[in-house]
């Protein structure tokens, strides 16, 4: 039986992709593990590996296609003995399926008496020229912003600079500003928030990444006893400018200790800001 | 009473001698003036006396130069006098008063003086080894020469957080002196209660970083160890790690009757290794001072602490208004 090989989520974000290049054609033999294509997600260029074994006997999606739903079919292996000609005949691949059961769902949930909240218009001074952009890069011209205009801000973190974020919000900074200033740090929080907090004392203005505030964990007690408390227990001669950054809440299907919403915990404490986009 | 050694042929002037003498007696004095108003209940809370350890922090002050930042635990006065701070201030944040070095917000455990390069006076046991870390991490990150003396003790050097700490200090080269003030007790619990590997400067090989043990209670081996760790900083090659085998001859706090320990044990260090008589023992066998040149001393010194004393009397306790203030920055105009 031909199988369908669908539009795979490479991302726990991914919603769609492009198809940016086969590495394979019509007629190919190919085994578990080979490359087949290059698929383009919201944050890098992955290979797509095949898991079945056979031969390509139709490419349904053309490479350079944007916009390609997760789990539409994009090409057709065939078992020996198939030929290409017995799957055109076949009932067209059922991408949609899926997306059924989704939909009622999402129409479900409004049935409940929901506020709209509109964002406080009043905030926003009139004149302000408006742009698209998404929240990430957002976070990330904020960061590049302060460090253009300031030596002594810096970056350091889990993935930061090589990586370029272990969720891209600092994409292209490190080639920007170098390994002085965004340093990729070892898996260890409650170390580095202490380090970043010494550099604040020592007069640096440190933003300090968790790859997800669950991790910062490890971390609260330089957060909270360290940062927090210092500007107060010196007597105002001394404190910690620092930003403590990263995702924080619900995030999809990874479990209770990666999708904790920390704000209210930290709102609680004296000498400490917490924003929330 | 003297030291058991005679002291070999040290390469130290006169006046350093005295300095050194002046120094550790000033912390002493101001030391036992502190548990003295603690009993009359002028200073409140926690106050952990630094009396019997005072060469460990003259003799690396003794090693350090202008714009050298350090940073400790608790068991503070002793450091922030070394490093020149001022005894009225530093006895009025004890008495939690206005003319306090914190305003009186921050007591016996947390002051600091941005002048002076000390960075505190911290009360989580081991916090301020990363923060060290820190420090040092600003100066490098600014690319000036200055190291940063990270104090911690036997206690603190079992926890994590030290070991995050050494790791990227050596990872990055960090100039930083890691200094173990070993006073074999963390709190009640004797070191050999609380590690097989007693030797804790050992640790940092793991790490790669390079240290040695110092005796804690001989100021000129202090200076010397304390030289040597600087001048591995200031070159470039990373942090050092001394571990100043010390005493301390109170207890842990004010309210700590020391029953883990016998009083023998104390006085015996008292009467064969105290920092401050060895140096006196120098001066005099030296014949760098005379008994009432040393007496002299003994008086200026008082009278520097009961006027410390006197201030931290005499300042006015903080407005309770000033609950509400320092916590945080006010945006500037």
């Amino acid at each position: 039986m031909a199988t369908e090989i669908l539009m795979p989520a490479l991302s726990p974000t991914m919603e769609e992709g492009t198809l940016a290049k086969w590495l394979v054609k019509e007629g190919d033999t190919v085994a578990s593990g080979d490359i087949l294509a290059e698929i383009e997600t919201d944050k890098a260029t992955m290979e797509f590996e095949a898991v079945d074994e056979g031969v390509i006997g139709k490419i349904l999606v053309a490479e350079g296609t944007e916009g390609v739903s997760v789990n539409t079919a994009i090409a057709i292996i065939l078992e020996e003995g198939e030929s290409a000609d017995d799957v055109a005949a076949a009932p067209a691949p059922t991408a949609a399926a899926p997306e059924a059961p989704a939909a009622t769902t999402q129409e479900a949930a409004p049935a409940a008496p929901v506020a709209v909240v509109t964002p406080a218009e009043a905030d926003i001074p009139e004149g302000t020229e408006m742009k698209p952009t998404t929240v990430r890069e957002a976070l990330r011209d904020a960061m590049a912003e302060e460090m253009r205009s300031n030596e002594d801000v810096f970056l350091m973190g889990e993935e930061v600079a090589e990586y370029q974020g272990a969720y891209k919000i600092s994409q292209g900074l490190l080639d920007e500003f170098g390994a002085r200033r965004v340093i990729d740090t070892p898996i260890t929080e409650h170390g580095f928030a202490g380090i970043g907090v010494g550099a604040a004392f020592g007069g640096l203005s440190p933003i300090v990444e968790f790859m997800t505030f669950n991790f910062a964990m490890q971390a609260i007690d330089h957060i909270i006893n360290s940062a927090a408390k210092t500007l107060y227990m010196s007597g105002g001669q001394m404190g910690a400018p620092i930003v403590f950054r990263g995702p924080n809440g619900a995030a999809a299907r990874v479990g209770a200790q990666h999708s904790h919403d920390y704000a209210t915990w930290y709102s609680q404490v004296p000498g400490l800001k917490v924003v929330m986009p | 009473m003297a030291a058991k050694k005679p002291a070999k042929k040290a390469n130290v002037s006169k006046d350093e001698l005295l300095q050194y003498y002046k120094d550790m007696l000033l912390i002493r004095r101001f030391e036992e003036k502190a548990g003295q108003l603690y009993g009359m209940g002028l200073i409140g809370g926690f106050c952990h006396l630094y009396i019997g350890q005072e060469a460990v922090v003259v003799g690396l002050e003794a090693a350090a130069k202008e714009g050298d930042k350090r940073i400790t635990s608790y068991r503070d006065h002793g450091h922030m006098l070394a490093c020149g701070m001022d005894p009225k201030g530093v006895m009025a944040e004890l008495t939690g008063r206005e003319g306090g070095y914190s305003k009186g917000k921050g007591g016996s455990m947390h002051m600091f003086s941005k002048e002076k390069h000390f960075y505190g006076g911290h009360g989580i046991v081991a916090a301020q080894v990363p923060l060290g870390a820190g420090l040092a991490f600003s100066d490098k990150y600014k690319g000036n020469d200055n190291v940063t003396f990270t104090y911690f003790g036997d206690g603190a050097a079992n926890q994590g957080q030290v070991y995050e700490a050494y790791n990227m200090a050596e990872l990055w080269d960090l100039p930083v002196v890691f200094v173990i003030e070993n006073n074999q007790y963390a709190m009640g619990t004797s070191t050999k209660r609380s590690t097989k590997s007693p030797s804790y400067w050992e640790r940092g090989a793991a790490y790669g970083i390079e240290g040695e043990e110092v005796d804690g209670m001989d100021v000129l081996k202090v200076k010397e160890a304390g030289e040597k760790a600087v001048a591995h900083c200031r070159a470039g090659k990373g942090p050092y790690i001394l571990e100043i085998k010390t005493y301390r001859y109170r207890g842990h706090s004010m309210s700590d009757p020391a029953k883990y320990r016998t009083r023998e044990e104390v006085q015996k260090i008292r009467d064969e290794r105290d920092p401050i008589e060895q140096v006196r023992d120098m001066l005099l066998t030296g014949k760098h001072a005379s008994e009432d040149d040393l007496k002299a001393i003994d008086k200026e010194i008082k009278s520097v602490v009961n006027e410390a004393a006197e201030f931290s009397k005499e300042s006015p306790e903080p407005g309770l208004d000033e609950l509400y203030t320092d916590i945080y920055m006010e945006a500037e105009a």
